[in-house]
This record gives structure tokens, C-alpha cells and sequence, in this order.
């Protein structure tokens, strides 16, 4: 077991791929010689060499494009974009190719790329480098959608993206990179896409998050446990958007009555708006409460001086949990 | 016409009017600029310069975001942008424009505030037609483009500028824009400060191009490049070109051989990844040393006046930046004021739900890291 | 005074070692100017003055090693004595903290993967006054709840009448009607946890195979089966039997024979709901007598009866009696109760007469006494209609927009097409409500 963070789980699982397939190759701006701006593929290139390894010019939407074809010709590639808005380029290929070609060539082309993406804010980042939109990705057909949130999950999916025949899309929260550390296994293992994992127990409300905001709910509900200490709260880490684990949430909501989902992406048409619907209809009968969701207003995400208004916040999570608790039915 | 059509590109020619030394080589080729006009755009240089370092050092105490310096394009800027007439004329920017930001009017303290963190500053004031940094590649020669073409569609006889660096030519849309400017020969003036990184990634491995200038052939548009250090050259070459692209011939392209001597931004350790040799062989064509070499020869400057200015200009600085600290206060109505015209009926309702939980809760809105 | 302290100045470094202090006490310094030089793992640079002032206090001198956070030099900015921080130093960064733009929070913290587990609630109400943890482990609509809560009723006594043994809102409203009603709800099966899926297809139940041929006894008939099987037969060839239902709101009328039942008493009258409603249908065929009529096929007539004979329908241990209150129109309530009473206790001895068993012109069936709401009856032919009554129930109705509990009663009219067309049929039972639910008008 080594105690790694997640960008290190990040290099780790990339370092095992390419050690255990050899048609796997990593590239992305800067991801060669420096191993990209966050360190991700640090190391990679002096192991494997260039061939395997290499710096992609500024050219996203080549680079998403190119990744398809190596993967209709049987190859692995795993493409780091820089920032998930930096690299909207990309999405002629994202959205209009590569959750398609399957399809269009009745099952003879698959394309299981790999696009790995730093996600969300609160890392005193540019415009648009905290950007967080998962939905639209989650929408588009043919496309798997992860959003790992500790190490241990972070090298797991990432493997499991890799190993998988679909197209996958790693969302890697940027303001967890360095936050923490776990004990992760060595050698391959892989966490199972469309699993969500339930971080802690309760009976009367669930909680459902994903990256970044995993570690605010914590720090929310521990506040409100200690101020209730009859009230227990479910929390659970999606970890996987797209497919979601709809048999561990409605369970869960089945339990408790009650839903909160949390995330940083703007409110309207979001990945709360499908989690909630789809409670809606499986779980109208256990509810207690109206499933109500803390989340980004729909706004441009402020510059770094105006991201505290727009991000969830324990404090906001707190008064949204609190609201739904004490709603009479 | 001195330089375009004149410079081969294919034959990797260069526009260079003084070398490292602020020697003038080619005499005929001196562009006219009256000593008030040199030493104003040397003073400009030198300010850009030393705001980059005051960034530096405030970033260092943490009270600037990671920022892009200018320092090492000073010339490039400087020069592309003195032809462009302040109100008429447009300038689209990429994120590493500091000195021409200065140049075509936009307040140091704007600019500061931007590296704040707050948008106001990257607004341009009244008078000032300049687009807020641009952060996704490529996309500000679209811009241009666009703003090109309502200038001829209208034909109020204005011209853009744009530019991005050599890791920027490989976006796609830069050629994209490109090709459609020279389809509507539009005033447009596409620019490539070619400073040899991006990030990490040095320009030999992000293209094999002979060089930069020959992108802009395949659209037919001509194309020329030109010393980026040498602010003479690049003055006189971009002046051509904004006459060419405003008499109605069509756009420009013109690639600056320049240096990065920063970092990518106050967060990147370029030591990591650049070899020191080139980088020190880099620092004997500091743009600013070859102008003040050049001017001090002209008999029109003295170490002296140099001492005065930097006096001067550190004062401003200062004082530029103690409004900025003083005024970047943001205000929760920002978040949600400039979505729409008007705020949708579901927007004002969030607005309105933010509104009462950070009266409630002023401390969440501190930011930083919780 | 300001407290300037060994700032983390982006490359994500802990500590460092001082190698040259280029500042001494009493120095006026400008924001910017460097204060000493520091040599990290990463990189050698100046630590520059945040702020105007003079050096009041040095810490630190070269060579010393010096740790994020720790403050280094104190400037005399004039702002007094409260300390500034000039950044938020980080209690323990961890390594390098590489981003090309922006920062990572850092941290050292080792995280655990294990979930926190809690037992399952019971299914009791918690003290904690932040949740109401009533209702808990049922299923019910959120509007059932809803209604529930605004009740006052425990889902958990409530049946379930809905799809997966769901409660709906008419389940809790009739709940609340009718307490004692209510059954306790269907537990589901097995004793495996909820929801635990169960393999009905291994019952732990035998069965035995039963194969005998099918056999009978043979019973004649005996003078009322003879009676009831010819006249149901006739009927059956004769009428076109036509059916409406209704259920009637009876609360006055209950009200109103909870007020005389004793003064009926009292006169040893037993007053039951029949007295009322053959009065009421009584009232109503001498106000629409063109149900109380008889068909005459053979002269494509339609006899209007002049008297208005009422027959009541008699369950006995030997069949159906039908026996008739005659002259039911002119006889008072507690009357047609005296004669309801003599003509049952005959019937079931068989001691009833001819002219007590003939000349009904329209019969009335009380098959609530057997626990039916609703029913078709069969017209008794040659009579051209039959008014049938269910058992009285209690329901939540609305009143004036208000929830109230009251008294329904179901009704059948049966009317023979040939000669009642339907909508007179129901005009007649409108009628018969009327009269009911103003019993007033029955006792003047």
C-alpha cells in the first residue's frame, strides 16, 4: 500500500496502464517532458519514452479527433486536456464523434478514448479554469462520465476507464488534487463504473455529491450531527455521473425520505435536475420531504475574487439540509 | 510598400532594422518617428516591464493571482499596437498582452484588477475599443475577424489587431480566421508573437513549419516576418500593415521572432523545463536594452533619465495598485447582473435566495479556500 | 506593526533555509523591497516587503532554517499593534504544490476509505427536535402524508388500499372517518428485512393433490322456491331491467332517528331506517306516479296503479317473502314501522296471508342487511320498479369546503325499461333523496 494523493493516484493508475497494455499512450498540452500543468503524467515520458508520452500542440479539437482514430485502429490513448475549458475545442469531436461511431458502424468501430479533465474551482484559477460542466457531457449518448473524488477511487476508475470498451470522460476535480491522502493499492485494480460509494450511513436524509463537494458535505453534515446527534445523514459519493447508481440512491432514499444533491455546476438542467426526476419517479412514494438540491447559481462562474458567492459552501449545504429536515409532511 | 511583398517568408527573410546592439542596419528602412514619439514608446516598454516585476513580487505576498507577464514582448507589443488610432480601431488580445494593453489605452489599474480576480478589470474604458483577455487559444482571431468585418460592412475605416503566441498557431481557429478574413479581405491584422514557448512546450515541437510567417501564405493573405525585439521593425512593418488592411486590401499576417524571458505565469517554474543556455543567450536581446542602446547613441537618453523614469513610473505603479487593492471589493449583485439584459424571473429568485443567506452568512463569502 | 511571515510562495514548499538577511532594524523599507534571501528545495529567492515602514524586528538570521507560516520580520507600517497577516500561511503543506496557474489547496491529511455504518432506525418516534419522525416507515403518497398531517392521523394504523400496499388519500380520509374500521396494515411477508426480495416460487408449504370427481345431493324445491324461481324466470322474459345507483348523503336522516328512536321506544315502536325510506318511497310515487305502474302488453297500455302498495323484500330461512304495506302513502313513519316489524316476524314464521303477499305496486329490498352496498335488483313483475338500500357507512364528504364526517347511504333503482325510461328512474331516486335528506318533511 502506498499513502498517495490524487494527482499522484492520477499518475499511478496511468503508469500501471501503460505497464500492463502496450498500445496505451498519454498525451496532452505540456503532459510530456513537464508532465502536465498539475503533474499528473509527472515521470511518464522519462519511463516510457516519447513515443508513448508526448506534448500535443494547442490544437483540442486534433487532439480529441486523432485519439478516435487511434482507437478505431485498436489503440488505448489517454488524452489529458489542460482545463475543462481550455479544452472545449474538443467538443466538435466529444459530442459530435466519439459517444457515435459505435453506432454509425453497427459495433465494428468503437472508440474507447480516454479524455482525462481538471475540473471546478476554488484554486485561484484564471477565467475559465474552474469550469464544471458535467451535464452536457452526462447528455451526450455513447459517452461513460466519471468524477472520482479520493485517491483510491481516482486510480480505480481511471483504470477502469481505460480497460473499458466505451468512451470515458475522467472528471478530475482540481481542488482535491493535493488536499489528501489514502492509502491506495499497488499494481491494478479498478473501481467499477456506474458504482457510487456511500461514505457514511444515516437514517434521515440522503445526501448525494461528487468531487470537490464530498469534502464540504462532510464538514456540513458533521455540523449538523453534532448539533443533532439524533439526526444520522447518508452521504454519497457518485463518483460515476454517467452511468449513476440508481439502485444505491433510491435504496438510500427509499430509507430516509429524504434528498439533497449537491454540486458545483450551475443549477438548471444539471446532474441534480436528472438524479432528482429520477426520484421522482422510483421513489415518490418514500418521500418526506421535497428532494431539493445546493448547488452553483445559473451564472458565468465568477472570477476568483466572486467564486466564494458561486460555489456550495458546508455553510450553504448546512441551511439547504436543515430546510428539508424540518419540512412537516 | 517597404516590407510587404518584399520579405520572403519561404525563404525564412526577416524585417530587421537594428540589431542587438541598437545599431541601425538598414538606414532606408528607419521608420519616421520624431524623438518624442521613440522615447514615449521605449517609456512605455520600460513601464510594462516594470509592472511586470511589481506583479511579481505582489504575487509573491499573495495579493495577485498567478498572472502572464509581458516581459521579454515588450517590442512586439509596443510596436503592433503605436499604428492602431485609440476609438477607431480594435485590439483582440490574447492573455499574455500587457504591454499592449498599456499601449492602446487600457489603465494599469484595470489591468491589475483583472489579476485580482475581479472582471471589472477587464473592461475597457470609454474610448478604448479593447476585448478583455481572451483564455481559450485562438479564439480572438474569430473575434477580430467578426469585428473586421463590421467595420467593412459598415465602413467606418477601422482596423483589428489580434495575436497569440507560437503554441497558439496550432489552434485550428486561428487558421479558420484567418482563411475567412482574406475570403472578405477584411482590416485585419493577425499577429504571432512567436517567444518560442507554450508553457512547456517549445515551439520545434509544436510545429515543422520553415517558420511561423508561412501559416498565413496558404490563405493568400501576405505574410511577413519580422525581428519581435526590435521595436523599430516591428513599428514600421505593423504601420504598413494597418495602411494595407485600412485602404481596403485586405488583412495581414505578421509573425514577431521574439523571447518568453517570464515564466508562463507566476505559478510556472520555467527552470524546470527550459535549458538555461538558450534562456541566457536569450537575455542579450532584451528588447529594451537594444532600444535604450539605441537611443542613448540617438544622443536622446542617458542613464540618468532612465533612473528619473523608473522613479517615476514605480511611484505610478504603486499608486495604480493601491487603487486596485482599495477597489476590488466585489459585490454579490456582479455574480448575477451581467448574465442577461435583464435577470430572468428564476435568476432573480437565486439572486434573491443569495442575497438573504450571505446577509446571514458574510463570512462564506470571504473566499480562499474552506 | 506588521508581522510578515515566510509565506508558501507557490511552489508548494515547507521550509527553507535563510542565506542572506539584506535588511537591518531601523531600515525604512518600500512595498517590494527585498527583506532576505531564502534557498528551498525548489528554487532560490528574495522574500520582498509587503508593506511600507521601518524593520522593527529581525527573527531570523542566515543560515537558519525557517518553516512556512513562521513569522520572520516585524514591520513598523503606523497601523498600531494589531498583527496583519500577509497571507494565510498553510498549517502543513505537503509537497509540491505544481499547477502552472493557480494554487491546489495542499495537505498532508491520510483519508480513510471505510464508510461510517449506523444502525437502521427502529421504527419509533425520535426525540430530536430537528426532524418529526412520525410516518416513518410506511408508504404513502407525500399528498397522503400531507392529508395525514393535516388530520392528525397515524399512518401506521391505516390500511393500504393503493398499488404496492401504498396508502392513498382516500385511505387516510377514510381512516379518519371510521377509526374502528380500519384494519391494521398488511405486514409484508417473511421474515426477511423489507424490501428483501422473496422467492415465491419455493414455498415452505405443501400441498396435496385433491382429484375427486365432481358429485351432487338433490334437494326439491320447496313452495317459495317454486314461487321465486317462476317469478324470477318471468321477470327475466318480461323485463328490461334498467339499474341506477347512487349513494346518498343521510346524515339528517341518521340524526333525525337517533332523536325519535327513543320517543319510538317509548311507544314500543321499533324505528328502523326501512320505515323512513318506504315513506320516502311512498311520498316519491305519489309525486311522480308514473313509476308506479304496471305494464299491459296486450293492449299496449300502461295502468296507472291508484294505490300505492309497497312490497319489502324478506330474507327468511326458507327464501325470499316479499309482504305488502298497503296504503304505504297515507301511513305515518312510526306506522309503516309497526307494519315493517308484524310483517317480517310473519314472514319468517310463514304466517303471512294472501292479500299481505299481493297487489304491490313497487317493492323496496333491503340487501344492506346482508353487508351489500350496491346491488341490481330484480324487478318483482308485474311491478314496474324496485328501490334498493346498503348498509349506512361513515366518510369524510365536503361541506360548505369544509371536511366533514358523514352518513352515506348507497340506493339501486331497478325500473323496467319498457315502461320507466331511464331518466324518470333517476328522477324518481332524486326524489327519494330528496325526502331523505329533509326527513322533516316525512314526519308532516
Amino acid at each position: 500500500m502506498k499513502v498517495l494523493n490524487n494527482v499522484k493516484a492520477v499518475s499511478e493508475a496511468l503508469e500501471v496502464a501503460m505497464e500492463k497494455w502496450d498500445d496505451v499512450v498519454v498525451y496532452g498540452e505540456d503532459a510530456g517532458y513537464e508532465g502536465g500543468v498539475f503533474r499528473a503524467t509527472e515521470g511518464l515520458q522519462a519511463k516510457f519514452g516519447e513515443k508513448r508520452c508526448f506534448d500535443a500542440p494547442i490544437s483540442e479539437a486534433v487532439f480529441a479527433g486523432v485519439a478516435i482514430g487511434m482507437a478505431v485502429n485498436k489503440m488505448k490513448p489517454v488524452v489529458e486536456l489542460q482545463f475543462e475549458g481550455l479544452g472545449w475545442p474538443s467538443l466538435q469531436n466529444i459530442l459530435g464523434h466519439m459517444g457515435r461511431m459505435r453506432n454509425r458502424t453497427r459495433g465494428k468501430y468503437p472508440t474507447p478514448v480516454v479524455i482525462r479533465m481538471p475540473m471546478g474551482g476554488g484554486i485561484r484559477a484564471l477565467e475559465l479554469h474552474s469550469e464544471a460542466m458535467e451535464a452536457m457531457y452526462a447528455h451526450t449518448p455513447g459517452i461513460k462520465v466519471v468524477c472520482p473524488s479520493t485517491p483510491y477511487d481516482t486510480k480505480g476508475l481511471i483504470l477502469a476507464a481505460i480497460e473499458s470498451p466505451d468512451p470515458v470522460i475522467v472528471f478530475e476535480p482540481t481542488k482535491l488534487y493535493r488536499a489528501f491522502k489514502q492509502e491506495v493499492p499497488e499494481g491494478f485494480y479498478t473501481v467499477e463504473i456506474g458504482k457510487a460509494f456511500k461514505i457514511q450511513e444515516g437514517n434521515d436524509l440522503t445526501v448525494v455529491t461528487y468531487g470537490a463537494q464530498t469534502v464540504d458535505c462532510q464538514k456540513a453534515i458533521d455540523e449538523l450531527e453534532e448539533k443533532n446527534p439524533d439526526v444520522t445523514i447518508e452521504l454519497i459519493d457518485l463518483r460515476s455521473i454517467q452511468p449513476w447508481d440508481k439502485e444505491m440512491i433510491f435504496e438510500s432514499v427509499k430509507k430516509t425520505g429524504r434528498l439533497l444533491v449537491v454540486h458545483e455546476a450551475i443549477r438548471s438542467f444539471s446532474v441534480s435536475a436528472e438524479i432528482i426526476a429520477s426520484v421522482n419517479e422510483e421513489c415518490f412514494e418514500y418521500l418526506k420531504a421535497p428532494s431539493m438540491r445546493c448547488t452553483g447559481y445559473d451564472i458565468v462562474i465568477p472570477f476568483d475574487s466572486g467564486e466564494a458567492y458561486h460555489q456550495p459552501h458546508p455553510k450553504k449545504i448546512l441551511v439547504k439540509m436543515e430546510e428539508i429536515l424540518n419540512y412537516k409532511f | 510598400m517597404k516590407f510587404i511583398g518584399k520579405f520572403d517568408p519561404l525563404k525564412d527573410e526577416v524585417v530587421r532594422i537594428m540589431d542587438k546592439n541598437g545599431k541601425i542596419i538598414d538606414e532606408k528602412l528607419v521608420p519616421k518617428m520624431t524623438d518624442k514619439e521613440l522615447i514615449d514608446a521605449y517609456s512605455l516598454m520600460n513601464l510594462s516591464r516594470r509592472q511586470d516585476d511589481f506583479q511579481n513580487k505582489a504575487q509573491r505576498q499573495g495579493r495577485l493571482l498567478s498572472f502572464l507577464s509581458s516581459t521579454g514582448q515588450e517590442a512586439s507589443e509596443i510596436g503592433y499596437t503605436l499604428p492602431l488610432i485609440k476609438g477607431k480601431d480594435w485590439f483582440s488580445s490574447g492573455y499574455r498582452n500587457n504591454a499592449a494593453w498599456l499601449s492602446v489605452g487600457m489603465p494599469m489599474r484595470n489591468i491589475m484588477l483583472y489579476w485580482m480576480g475581479n472582471e471589472y478589470g477587464g473592461q475597457s474604458p470609454k474610448g478604448v475599443n479593447s476585448l478583455p483577455p481572451n483564455i481559450i487559444i485562438g479564439s480572438q482571431f474569430s473575434h477580430a475577424t467578426g469585428i473586421a468585418f463590421a467595420e467593412k460592412y459598415r465602413g467606418t475605416g477601422g482596423v483589428a489587431v489580434t495575436t497569440t503566441g507560437d503554441g497558439g498557431m496550432s489552434e485550428g481557429e486561428t487558421y479558420e480566421a484567418m482563411n475567412f478574413a482574406k475570403i472578405h479581405e477584411l482590416p485585419v491584422i493577425f499577429i504571432c508573437e512567436n517567444n518560442k514557448w507554450a508553457i512547456s512546450t517549445p515551439y520545434k515541437k509544436s510545429t515543422k513549419s520553415l517558420n511561423i510567417a508561412v501559416k498565413g501564405i496558404a490563405t493568400g493573405m501576405p505574410s511577413i516576418k519580422v525581428d519581435g525585439n526590435d521595436l523599430l521593425a516591428v513599428y514600421a512593418v505593423a504601420k504598413e500593415a494597418v495602411e494595407h488592411a485600412r485602404s481596403g486590401k485586405g488583412p495581414v499576417f505578421i509573425e514577431c521572432d521574439t523571447y518568453r524571458l517570464g515564466a508562463h505565469s507566476s505559478s510556472d517554474n520555467p527552470d524546470i523545463y527550459r535549458p538555461k543556455a538558450e534562456f541566457e543567450e536569450a537575455l542579450k536581446s532584451d528588447p529594451l536594452i537594444r532600444m535604450k542602446k539605441y537611443l542613448i547613441d540617438k544622443k536622446i537618453w542617458t542613464d540618468k533619465k532612465q533612473e528619473a523614469l523608473d522613479k517615476k513610473q514605480d511611484e505610478f505603479i504603486r499608486a495604480e495598485f493601491d487603487w486596485a487593492e482599495a477597489n476590488k471589493s466585489y459585490e454579490l449583485e456582479d455574480v448575477f447582473n451581467f448574465q442577461f439584459a435583464e435577470k430572468t424571473p428564476d435568476l432573480e429568485k437565486q439572486y434573491k435566495e443569495a442575497k438573504e443567506f450571505f446577509a446571514k452568512y458574510p463570512e462564506v463569502a470571504k473566499g480562499g479556500h474552506h | 506593526m506588521f508581522k510578515v511571515k515566510f509565506a508558501d510562495i507557490g511552489e508548494g514548499l515547507t521550509e527553507g533555509t535563510v542565506t542572506e538577511v539584506l535588511v537591518k532594524v531601523g531600515d525604512q523599507v518600500k512595498m517590494g523591497d527585498a527583506l532576505f534571501n531564502v534557498e528551498t528545495d525548489k528554487v532560490t529567492s528574495d522574500i520582498y516587503a509587503p508593506v511600507d515602514g521601518k524593520v522593527a524586528t529581525i527573527l531570523i538570521a542566515a543560515n537558519q532554517e525557517i518553516k512556512v507560516g513562521q513569522v520572520v520580520v516585524e514591520i513598523d507600517d503606523g497601523k498600531g499593534d494589531a498583527p496583519k497577516e500577509a497571507t494565510k500561511a498553510k498549517a502543513e503543506p505537503a509537497e509540491e504544490n505544481a499547477s502552472v496557474v493557480g494554487a491546489t489547496p495542499v495537505s498532508n491529511e491520510v483519508i480513510s476509505r471505510k464508510a461510517r455504518e449506523v444502525a437502521p432506525k427502529a421504527n419509533i418516534v425520535s426525540q430530536a427536535s430537528i426532524i418529526d419522525n412520525s410516518n416513518v416507515d410506511v408508504k404513502a403518497s407525500p399528498l397522503a402524508r400531507k392529508v395525514a398531517a393535516v388530520m392528525g392521523v397515524d399512518l401506521s394504523k391505516v390500511s393500504p388500499s393503493g398499488p404496492n400496499n401504498r396508502i392513498l388519500v382516500s385511505d387516510v380520509e377514510g381512516f379518519a372517518a371510521n377509526p374502528q374500521m380500519a384494519s391494521p396494515a398488511i405486514q409484508s411477508a417473511g421474515p426477511g428485512p423489507k424490501g428483501a426480495a422473496i422467492d415465491y416460487s419455493n414455498p415452505l408449504i405443501s400441498v396435496p393433490e385433491i382429484n375427486e370427481p365432481l358429485t351432487f345431493e338433490s334437494k326439491p324445491w320447496n313452495p317459495i322456491r317454486k314461487a321465486t324461481v317462476k317469478a324470477m324466470t318471468t321477470a327475466h322474459e318480461k323485463v328490461a331491467g334498467f339499474t341506477g345507483l347512487r349513494n346518498l348523503d343521510v346524515t339528517e336522516l341518521v340524526n333525525i332517528r337517533k332523536q325519535l328512536k327513543g320517543h319510538a321506544d317509548s311507544l314500543r315502536v321499533k324505528l328502523t331506517y326501512l320505515a323512513f325510506i318506504i315513506k320516502a318511497s311512498a311520498n316519491a310515487l305519489r309525486d311522480m306516479p308514473n313509476l308506479n305502474v304496471r305494464i299491459d302488453e296486450e293492449n299496449k297500455a300502461i295502468k296507472f296503479a291508484q294505490q300505492i302498495n309497497i312490497g319489502m323484500a324478506c330474507d327468511t330461512p326458507d327464501g325470499l317473502m316479499v309482504p305488502v304495506i298497503r296504503g304505504a302513502d297515507k301511513l305515518s313513519v312510526l306506522q309503516i314501522a309497526v307494519k315493517i316489524n308484524d310483517l317480517a316476524i310473519k314472514a319468517r314464521n310463514k304466517k303471512l296471508s294472501a292479500s299481505e303477499m299481493s297487489g304491490a305496486t313497487f317493492t323496496v329490498t333491503n340487501f344492506g342487511a346482508v353487508g351489500l352496498d350496491y346491488a341490481t335488483p330484480i324487478v318483482n313483475f308485474p311491478e314496474a320498479a324496485i328501490l334498493g338500500v346498503g348498509t349506512i357507512t361513515r366518510a369524510p364528504g365536503v361541506i360548505k369546503e369544509e371536511i366533514e364526517i358523514r352518513d352515506y347511504m348507497p340506493f339501486s333503482i331497478t325500473a323496467d325499461h319498457k315502461v320507466i325510461d331511464g331518466a324518470d328512474a333517476g328522477r324518481f331516486l332524486t326524489r327519494v333523496a330528496y325526502y331523505l335528506q329533509n326527513p322533516a318533511t316525512l314526519l308532516v
